[in-house]
């Protein structure tokens, strides 16, 4: 860990939203760092600010989102200080990024190989047809497809949502990007089909050295796949470090809240399962205090007066919140 | 519901045109009771008057004072207006719900005889029920009215569709609700604004089409005046008084923008979800 | 424990849309019973006909065969569904989308009574959404509000308020708790377990996740193309599963424990995929997608067998 390269570095990213309603302060202070070779999970409810944290990323945030404050490391580049040109260049061909629902994602007015070709060719005009059909067939089989030059041929209506979101792995990835951005790429799938596209991404990161900032609401798919963890909620980082930190010394309440909350295949499954009170916060009145406060089973009044500033637990893993600097136990 | 017309009211545009409207309004019925002038009143010495105190908006080449025949004017024209929308509205939408309900060949036929209508200019349609009903007396507006229904029936219809699918209406079904009681409580009051929108439209295109009419003078038998006959008929006196033509224009074009203001305010104000939110 | 509901045979299909695609079988001769305050979980993917079959149990859509049988009256034979509705409840997935957006909390919670003309006055019809919505967990405050102005759980809070003031007996819970956040699914699952021992309800418990499932189950059916593959206790289920689905649902459920959720990837193996494939038309329909696939697999479809007691699977290999 302590030799290995920061590919991307996002520090005090901030962020909102001009609403009819008022100003959506969708993120308020997050960071988090995606190392080569390696996956970092993203993980938080509706609301945490996640998705939108990537999509700033790569400019692709909605007209009225503004970018307030932060900074995104790639490649020695501040991505949030990059212009349009640029970031056009940088997506697709250094970053790439798959979406929710690939079924969507793909226009159905063209067939499979039209698409692939096509983001070939946009970001190398130079190459010819032959060669630009030829690497996405070659991709679309190395996404684990049988039939690739079937495929290429059809129009994705025609293909399920499982193999869709294959065809959108290889279009990012047909340019040899250094980072793949996934939003919630299995959430919209089966779950059977889900653990397939997990094992291709897995496969992707052991033997090409693959670089994944994977975002996502389920803490089984963070565990199966990502190295490490930030987690989310109310447009703040709770807390961030490794998998084996996070599931085995959670340290903030909220994470531990919700590794709790999750219903397990092994429970004997008659007691009640552990819930978490209250109502989801309005980002548009975000409380004075922690933002996890009003619903933390451990609140003092510390809490909800002033933010809590970030502590380093050692070894790469910190957290949010007052009551760990006090010494409180790290454990409920 | 009282939430929709609140988000409505917070929007400055629509509630100015609204407003505008009223004005336009009031002054066509209000103004006869407080002005001594008669619209047909002729005074051949005081033809061709640019306005002044007697005759606020001037005279036309017979004499007549323009600002009574504009109030005069008005209330024909906005009526034909309001009553064609009205009839078109009410038909349409009944036409709309029942084809959405019904489904089948009925909707099948019925939205055929729709797209056959629709083809049918309204202002051709204006003309022919002026010739069968009786020249002069204001029937072009049930060829309006015919005319604007189409729209509504498809507008409806799809509304019906949309709101028959959705998940809500399945519930209550399966609560055990008849037919109708998901046509009263669920159907109406989600269709209900897109109707009222296309409401301001087919108003709008009345008003238009009572202009075309004046122009080619197949409309009210004079002396009662109509907005769309006054600027025909102060066409031949654009050199020297223009206000003539450009006062009813100008009038005509107002309620227009006015209306289409409204509509678009009613348009936003329902899709900022349930009104606060 | 009595038996509530008892369907045979169900069968549900819809016509293709063009010409000359055969129609597609949606509820393919599903029988099974539900007793008298149990619960019933139904597991499968998209397009396995749960969803469908959750519906026709409730004739919100017609089956085109077979039986229902709610204590002794057969459903399908029944005219007149209405007074049966009162019984028989359902609670959508969509929270939001169940909700109709224009209508009032309370007014939408009183609609059943309303439809039944079950309270005579204005008043009594208050005090019953208010008792509901205490009941649900749900503050009195929101009653005068519309639905876009609550968040997905008490949306959710409000649909299961709206079934239970027709005080019925069974409820069909299709996907209630998918469309919430994780913080919400256990506050809801606590409040519909607490429920349905408060008043004795039966819940046929439809979902894709199966470890909800399985904590609020008592029997769990796994349906796949149409068919129950493997029906037994929960704990039987998924300790024991016998059917290669079955084993490959549970394989891919996501364990939210980093070593065993590896562990478990690394001893599975993945395959290639083939293209978008159509259910075939005879024999096993997971035949193509299964490890032990033999041909005679694809001419036959296997029976539903007892294999053990209370346990049920429908495949040639066991």
């Amino acid at each position: 860990m302590n030799g290995q390269d920061i590919l991307l570095a996002v520090s005090g990213l901030r962020l909102s939203f001009r609403t009819p309603r008022g100003t959506v302060q969708a993120v308020s202070d997050a960071s988090f760092q995606v190392r080569r070779g390696e996956v970092t999970g993203i993980v938080g409810e509706s609301g945490s600010g996640k998705s939108v944290s990537a999509y700033a990323l790569l400019g692709l945030l909605a007209r009225n989102g503004t970018v307030e404050a932060g900074s995104a490391l790639f490649d020695g580049r501040d991505l949030l200080s990059l212009g349009k040109k640029e970031l056009r260049k940088l997506r697709g061909s250094e970053i790439s990024m798959i979406f929710q629902d690939p079924m969507t994602a793909l226009d159905p007015a063209f067939t499979i190989g039209s698409f692939l070709t096509e983001v070939l060719r946009s970001h190398a005009p130079t190459i010819n047809r032959r060669e630009a059909w030829g690497r996405s067939v070659r991709m679309l089989a190395d996404m684990g497809i049988r039939d690739p030059e079937d495929v290429m041929r059809r129009y994705p209506d025609s293909l399920s949502g499982g193999m869709c979101q294959r065809v959108m792995i290889a279009a990012a990835l047909l340019c040899g990007p250094q980072l793949l951005i996934a939003d919630e790429p299995t959430t919209a799938l089966d779950v059977t089909i889900q653990e397939e596209i997990l094992s291709l991404l897995q496969r992707l990161k052991e033997e090409q050295g693959m670089s994944i900032l994977f975002i996502t609401h389920d803490f089984g798919v963070v565990a199966r796949l990502c190295d490490r963890v930030a987690v989310m909620y109310g447009g703040f980082v709770m807390e961030s470090g490794s998998v084996e930190q996070i599931y085995h010394s959670a340290a903030h309440p909220y994470t531990q809240a919700l590794l709790r909350a999750i219903p397990r295949l092994e429970d004997g499954g008659k007691e009640l399962l552990s819930a978490l009170e209250g109502e989801p916060i309005d980002l548009i009145r975000l409380p004075e205090g922690c933002v996890f406060a009003p619903r933390c089973p451990r609140r003092c009044e510390k809490c909800l007066r002033t933010r809590p500033v970030t502590t380093d637990l050692g070894d790469g893993h910190s957290a949010a919140c007052h009551r760990i600097r006090e010494g409180g136990d790290l454990h409920v | 519901m009282k939430r929709k017309s609140r988000a409505f009211f917070r929007n400055p545009v629509a509630v100015t045109a609204l407003a505008i409207l009223v004005v336009i309004i009031l002054f066509c019925i209000l103004y006869p009771f407080f002005t001594t002038i008669d619209y047909r009143e002729m005074n051949f010495e005081d033809r061709l008057q640019t306005p002044s105190l007697k005759h606020p908006l001037g005279t036309d080449n017979f004499g007549r004072d323009l600002m009574i025949r504009m109030a005069w004017g008005g209330r024909v024209t906005l009526s034909v207006a309001f009553f064609s929308g009205l009839i078109a509205a009410v038909i349409g939408t009944v036409i709309g719900i029942l084809c959405g309900y019904a489904g089948g060949s009925t909707d099948s036929v019925i939205m055929r005889l729709m797209d056959v209508l629709s083809s049918v200019p309204g202002l051709l349609l204006a003309i022919v029920f002026e010739y069968m009903l009786g020249m002069g007396r204001g029937n072009f507006l049930y060829g309006i009215a015919i005319a604007g229904i189409p729209p509504f029936a498809k507008l409806v219809r799809a509304a019906v569709l949309e709101i028959s699918g959705s998940a809500y209406v399945e519930a209550s079904r399966a609560l055990g609700a008849s037919p109708l009681h998901v046509i009263r409580e669920h159907v109406v009051r989600n269709a209900l604004p897109l109707a009222a929108v296309q409401a301001t439209t087919a108003v709008a295109d009345a008003l238009t089409t009572c202009t075309i009419l004046g122009y080619i003078s197949i409309s009210i038998k004079p002396p009662m005046p109509e907005w769309g006959m006054l600027f025909d008929n102060g066409k031949n006196q654009l050199r020297i008084l223009p206000h003539l033509s450009l006062i009813p224009a100008a009038a005509i074009i107002l309620c227009i923008v006015c209306l289409n203001l409204m509509g678009n305010g009613i348009r936003d104000s329902l899709s900022i979800g349930g009104g606060d939110a | 424990m009595s038996e509530l509901l008892r369907v045979e045979d169900l069968v549900k299909s819809f016509p293709a849309k063009k010409r000359g695609i055969p129609p597609l079988v949606a509820v393919n001769g599903v029988s099974f019973t539900v007793d008298e305050g149990e619960t019933l979980g139904l597991v499968g993917e998209s397009g396995c006909g749960k969803t469908t079959l959750g519906r026709s149990v409730l004739r919100l859509v017609e089956p085109d065969s077979g039986q229902i049988l709610y204590r002794g009256t057969d459903l399908t034979k029944t005219r007149d569904m209405r007074p049966l509705r009162k019984k028989l409840q359902i609670v959508f997935q969509n929270p939001s989308g169940s909700l109709d957006p224009r209508t009032l909390v309370r007014d939408i919670i009183a609609e059943g009574p309303r439809i039944h003309r079950m309270n005579a006055s204005k008043q009594e019809t208050r005090e019953l959404v208010d008792r509901l919505m205490r009941e649900v967990g749900l503050s009195t405050e929101y009653a005068d509000c519309y639905p876009s102005e609550l968040s997905g759980g008490q949306q959710q809070r409000v649909s299961i308020a709206r079934a239970l003031a027709l005080d019925p007996e069974f409820i069909v819970c299709d996907e209630v708790v998918s469309a919430l956040d994780l913080s919400y699914q256990s506050q809801i699952i606590n409040l519909m377990e607490r429920l349905q021992s408060e008043r004795r309800l039966s819940y046929l418990f439809i979902s894709h996740d199966l470890a909800v499932v399985r904590h609020i189950s008592r029997r769990i059916a796994v349906m796949y193309a149409g068919r129950f593959a493997e029906v037994a206790d929960a704990d039987e289920l998924v300790s024991h599963a016998v059917h290669p689905y079955t084993r490959v649902l549970l394989r891919s459920v996501p364990i939210p424990d980093p070593q065993l959720s590896r562990r478990r990837a690394a001893g599975s193996s993945t395959g290639s995929v083939v293209g978008a494939g159509r259910v075939p038309q005879t024999g096993c329909a997971f035949a193509d997608r299964c490890e032990r696939a033999e041909a005679a697999c694809r001419l036959e479809v296997p029976p539903l067998r007892e294999l053990a007691p209370g346990h049920f699977a429908a495949c040639r290999l066991l």
